[in-house]
């Protein structure tokens, strides 16, 4: 799939912008600050509702828009599929504006956001599913010796974009999760009747089971592709992919934990969630001195294993960044299958850190997809047939103009 | 939030305050309304302003169903013509206005006054749910609906109080969930669809 048209108003720095792009690669260039990034997230946003730079939508709306009565932003991204174009639409509104408030602030002034889908309201979530985006950054190398808190949300976000359903399941299992602790912190101040967990052990349960589940299989099936991926990449090295729950369903039942994932295949989902509840139960009275859920999807890790080596706790910053791109050129893969067409690649300044030979193999895996949309402040990281080859923008404060 | 004093005098203020709190009016609805009644004729504001004293001094629970009412027993539960056979269980008094908009309900209800959610503070113990126990033993119903909301909470309220009722023999049934009426099937999320699914009915 590839990206028709970008429409940004009032969007970081952007006051203003149509952008029409071709399924090709596309370079975009210019210094720092001038807006580079923002178009990449304005796109990530579009795709999956939220921003992979804040978790704050305020930031998001331009500077002088906050001079208005009501301020806002708006990103309506076009994606052409195989079965067609879908137009995605975010809005951000900031609310609250009354005559004895001209003027909103933008750090703390209530946010609306508005999703549409072809022009049709929409929750935030359903936009997840309509296109698929993989996303490339200078910082995604913090994520393979980062916390695992890093790794389940890369994982996460590969699987939402399949699968609007695990976004659902997702949000619905940190409901029940609060609502657990909560309930924990109270027993734990008043020592009342424990049994009442057990409504909330069943919600943990039901949608922890699924989560489990499904990372699983898509870190399995994403661990296939990586293999070879990292081979090439490194000259010859194999890289596995381990997923590491926090409820291993074998080693809860007594039997050897496997560690490397399989038990997709040989766990059903109804045991699955069976195994979480008397765990939970087993783990009560601790979890209540604690005043919280000790385990559980929420706990989940995977690591990156490079000849028998954990890269994230002993790999170098070399070694850490192959995995990562070995990783994410495998979820663009992974997707591609589950899509039956290519996902769109966004690669926000990643050539600058790669040698010679990896970024060789990366620009060749920007040409296999239908579209790639790379940033750079240096085009001349690039090769000249390859700049030649590809259509390249210069961006400058907050406005794009096609290089010819 | 600069105060609204600077610009407008006291009393106004205070009444635009008081309105800003009501559930759906922003500050601009707030200002409009406390104009609107600036020039309102003096009997109409009166009127308003009894009316939502009386509100607060004339209304109170019923002691069966637990629904605002005036009188208790209110005016559902007295009414012989009834089926109270029958008990609908629902969140809130809003939702037996909703279930009595349809005209096609002819049982009684019961109102629990909200839903089991720590992060909240809300336990069982919190609710009507013990009144409810009572009445089933009481009363001996045919039937019980639960009709808490299908959310999370919802549901988990509908869960616990299903197991209380279960050993006392009767019948309990929980609302359907699935499609709304009107709603395109494209349109629809999974969740709703799997339930819509599951709860499938004989045609004809």
């Amino acid at each position: 799939m590839w990206l028709r048209s970008l429409s940004l108003t009032q969007f970081r720095n952007y006051a203003r912008l149509e952008w029409r792009l071709e399924p090709r690669v596309i370079m975009v260039y210019g210094g720092n600050a001038q807006g580079k990034t923002n178009l990449l997230e304005a796109i990530a946003y579009a795709a999956m509702g939220h921003s992979f730079r804040t978790s704050s939508d305020r930031e998001l709306i331009h500077w002088a828009a906050w001079q208005d009565p009501m301020p806002f932003a708006r990103v309506i991204a076009e994606f052409v599929r195989k079965d067609g174009p879908v137009r995605l639409e975010l809005a951000l509104v900031a609310e609250g504006s009354g005559p004895s408030q001209s003027i909103l602030a933008p750090e703390t002034a209530p946010i609306r956001k508005q999703a549409r889908i072809n022009g049709i309201p929409h929750r935030v979530l359903d936009l997840f599913g309509q296109a698929a985006v993989v996303l490339f950054t200078p910082q995604d190398v913090e994520v393979v010796g980062g916390p695992p808190v890093e790794r389940r949300r890369l994982l996460d976000l590969l699987i939402a974009q399949t699968s609007p359903a695990f976004a659902r399941i997702l949000a619905a299992y940190q409901r029940a999760l609060s609502q657990r602790n909560a309930l924990l912190r109270r027993l734990q101040e008043e020592g009342s009747d424990p049994a009442q967990l057990d409504l909330w052990d069943e919600s943990v349960a039901r949608y922890g089971a699924p989560l489990m589940d499904q990372r699983a299989r898509a870190l399995q099936a994403i661990a296939r592709y990586a293999e070879d991926i990292h081979k090439a990449l490194s000259g010859g090295e194999p890289m596995l992919l381990r997923y590491v729950p926090s409820l291993d369903p074998f080693q809860a039942e007594g039997q050897m934990a496997l560690g490397v994932l399989t038990w997709g295949e040989r766990l059903q989902e109804v045991e699955l969630r069976e195994t979480f509840r008397r765990a939970l139960l087993r783990e009560r009275s601790q979890d209540i001195r604690r005043g919280t859920t000790r385990i559980g999807p929420h706990r989940d890790d995977f690591r990156f294993i490079v000849d028998g080596v954990d890269v994230g706790l002993y790999g170098s910053r070399g070694q850490q960044r192959t995995a990562i791109l070995a990783f994410k050129l495998a979820a663009a893969r992974w997707l591609a299958s589950i899509f039956q067409e290519s996902p769109v690649l966004l690669l926000d300044e990643v050539m600058a850190e790669l040698d010679g030979e990896r970024r060789r193999y990366l620009l060749r895996a920007l040409e296999d997809v239908e579209q790639a949309i790379v940033t750079t402040t240096d085009p001349m990281l690039f090769e000249p047939e390859f700049r030649e080859r590809v259509r390249r923008f210069v961006v400058r404060a907050g406005f794009l103009r096609e290089e010819r | 939030m600069r105060p609204v004093t600077t610009i407008t005098p006291p009393p106004i203020a205070r009444l635009i305050e008081a309105l800003v709190k009501l559930p759906g009016i922003g500050p601009k609805t707030a200002s409009r309304l406390a104009f609107y009644f600036l020039r309102a004729p003096d009997e109409e504001v009166l009127a308003l302003a009894e009316a939502l004293r009386a509100l607060k001094q004339q209304t109170r629970l019923c002691e069966v169903c637990f629904n605002i009412t005036d009188e208790s027993p209110c005016a559902i539960c007295r009414d012989e013509r009834r089926d109270h056979g029958l008990i609908c269980v629902v969140e809130e008094p809003l939702d037996v206005l909703a279930i009595e908009r349809t005209g096609e309900y002819t049982g009684v209800y019961h109102v629990l006054h909200g839903v089991i959610s720590p992060m909240d503070g809300v336990g069982p113990e919190h609710l009507r749910i013990r009144e409810l126990m009572d009445r089933v033993r009481r009363e001996a119903p045919r039937e019980v609906i639960l009709a808490t909301n299908p959310s999370l909470e919802g549901e988990n309220t509908a869960v616990y109080i299903h197991r209380l009722l279960a050993p006392l023999g009767v019948r309990v049934t929980r609302l359907a969930r699935g499609l709304p009426v009107g709603g395109d099937l494209e349109y629809a999320d999974e969740i709703t669809l799997v339930r819509a699914l599951q709860g499938r009915q004989e045609m004809g």
